[in-house]
């Protein structure tokens, strides 16, 4: 593959770094990542790996475009609300960037589904909004040994982490199983300052396009903290765990299964 | 030991530099490029560019309105 | 002393009786009696639901069903680490 003039041109502040460059370029656009969850987390993820000229993006979302969803959802306008979000999501990547290849799922991650669909692809991002969707994603990237961005978001606090399955510790060593339901609020009801998911949300894709190009470091062994009231980034240690019931050698969770069913008050919504 | 020729008269900053790049990666290390550039911008900021970049300026030779440069590949 | 102090370690350890933790990087100090024995009674102490983290303590991890039986003693580093489900 070489750089069309047009390429050449619309991605010169990536080539011209010396980390990047034409072959790093050309790297991206060889590159498939999937996006679960193409609201808070995924819109900012979207666009940004999209105008960095990953050439496939995977989007997979069941849901519809809400008026509530604009305050931080900025891949969809207020014309979209009652569209598809993974028509929406796709018709915003094509405006920004004609290079990439959009793939929609318009479905709910669902260990029946989804396990074929995360094989494609060379990176994952967690963009979900629910504690079964963020276990699954962890224990099928697992199985299919596909690396994958963490990311989670709560009212004025976010965390995300890199795990490259089989080798650095995974969400379950962290977090062994979901809290018990209605523990932990959703974003629905404990509410999310819009400007947050889009902090998280850009960290992930810059592990997403790191990992691409083997540039750095990733955010590996560690999760990431940030809270938008205090200003603080911080980074706290997460080793892989010997009795980590996926990941460990005497791992409980063999097979794929949903963390029971995702339950909320709130007609329409997925929390 | 080769030498490539890309002629970037009538390419501006900073696009000339990028396209250098992209020369200069499919010039083997230890090999010379010769590029062509513009008076002016080009020829006051891009053996800048260059020499910050680890490259090598071998040769600096004025033409009638553009001048020539060959560098040498060094990383 | 000063080595300690610039790594951030409380300075307070074993002063006026005191005892100490470092939670999520910040010193917290506690009088003897005022010292929470484990893990369950720290989180009451903080106000934090104890089915909204998991814990860290020293490097290891401890999940909610453990925090009851789990000891806290003076000089540990305990993270509380938030479950965070949106998205």
């Amino acid at each position: 593959m070489s750089l069309t003039e047009e390429q050449i041109q619309r991605y010169s502040r990536n080539i011209i770094l010396e980390q990047v460059g034409g072959a790093g370029q050309e790297k991206l656009l060889a590159s498939k990542v999937l996006i679960v969850g193409v609201g808070g987390l995924g819109s900012p993820a979207a666009l940004y790996l999209a105008a960095a000229g990953v050439g496939t993006i995977g989007l997979l979302d069941g849901d519809q475009v809400d008026l509530t969803n604009l305050q931080r959802q900025i891949i969809h306008h207020t014309a979209d609300v009652g569209k598809r979000k993974v028509v929406s999501a796709k018709e915003k990547i094509e405006a920004v960037n004609p290079d990439v290849a959009v793939r929609t799922y318009d479905v709910w991650a669902r260990a029946d589904s989804i396990r074929d669909i995360i094989r494609e692809y060379d990176f994952v991002i967690d963009a979900t909004d629910n504690f079964p969707a963020k276990f699954l994603i962890n224990d099928v990237c697992h199985f299919e040994r596909i690396p994958f961005s963490h990311g989670g978001i709560l009212q004025f606090e976010g965390q995300l982490m890199t795990i490259i399955p089989g080798r650095t510790a995974c969400y379950r060593c962290l977090f062994p199983g979901p809290p018990p339901a209605n523990a932990v609020a959703p974003c629905g009801q404990a509410g999310v300052l819009g400007v947050l998911p889009g902090v998280i949300g850009l960290l992930q894709a810059t592990e997403a396009i790191k990992y691409l190009l083997g540039m750095g470091g990733l955010l590996t062994d560690s999760l990431l903290t940030y809270c938008a009231l205090t200003m603080e980034f911080r980074k706290v240690p997460a080793q892989r765990r010997a009795d980590c019931p996926l990941c460990g050698p005497n791992a409980t969770i063999t097979t794929l299964r949903d963390e029971g069913k995702v339950v909320c008050n709130r007609k329409g919504c997925k929390c | 030991m080769l030498t490539t020729k890309v002629d970037l008269r009538g390419v501006p900053c900073p696009l000339n530099l990028v396209k250098v790049k992209l020369a200069i990666e499919k010039t083997a290390v230890g090999d010379i490029l010769e590029i062509e550039i513009d008076d002016g911008e080009p020829i006051q900021n891009l053996p800048v560019s260059l020499g910050r970049q680890g490259q090598e300026i071998v040769e600096t030779i004025k033409c009638q309105g553009y001048f020539r440069l060959k560098v040498r590949r060094r990383l | 002393m000063t080595a300690l102090l610039s790594r951030g370690v409380p300075f307070v350890l074993g002063r006026n009786g005191m005892k100490s933790l470092q939670i999520n990087g910040r010193a917290h100090q506690f009088a003897p009696a005022e010292m929470p024995a484990t893990l369950c009674a720290l989180l009451e102490k903080l106000g934090i639901g104890a089915a909204t983290v998991v814990a860290e303590v020293d490097g290891r991890i401890v999940t909610p069903e453990q925090f009851a039986q789990t000891e806290v003693r003076d000089g540990q580093t305990i993270e509380l680490i938030k479950f965070m489900g949106g998205g």
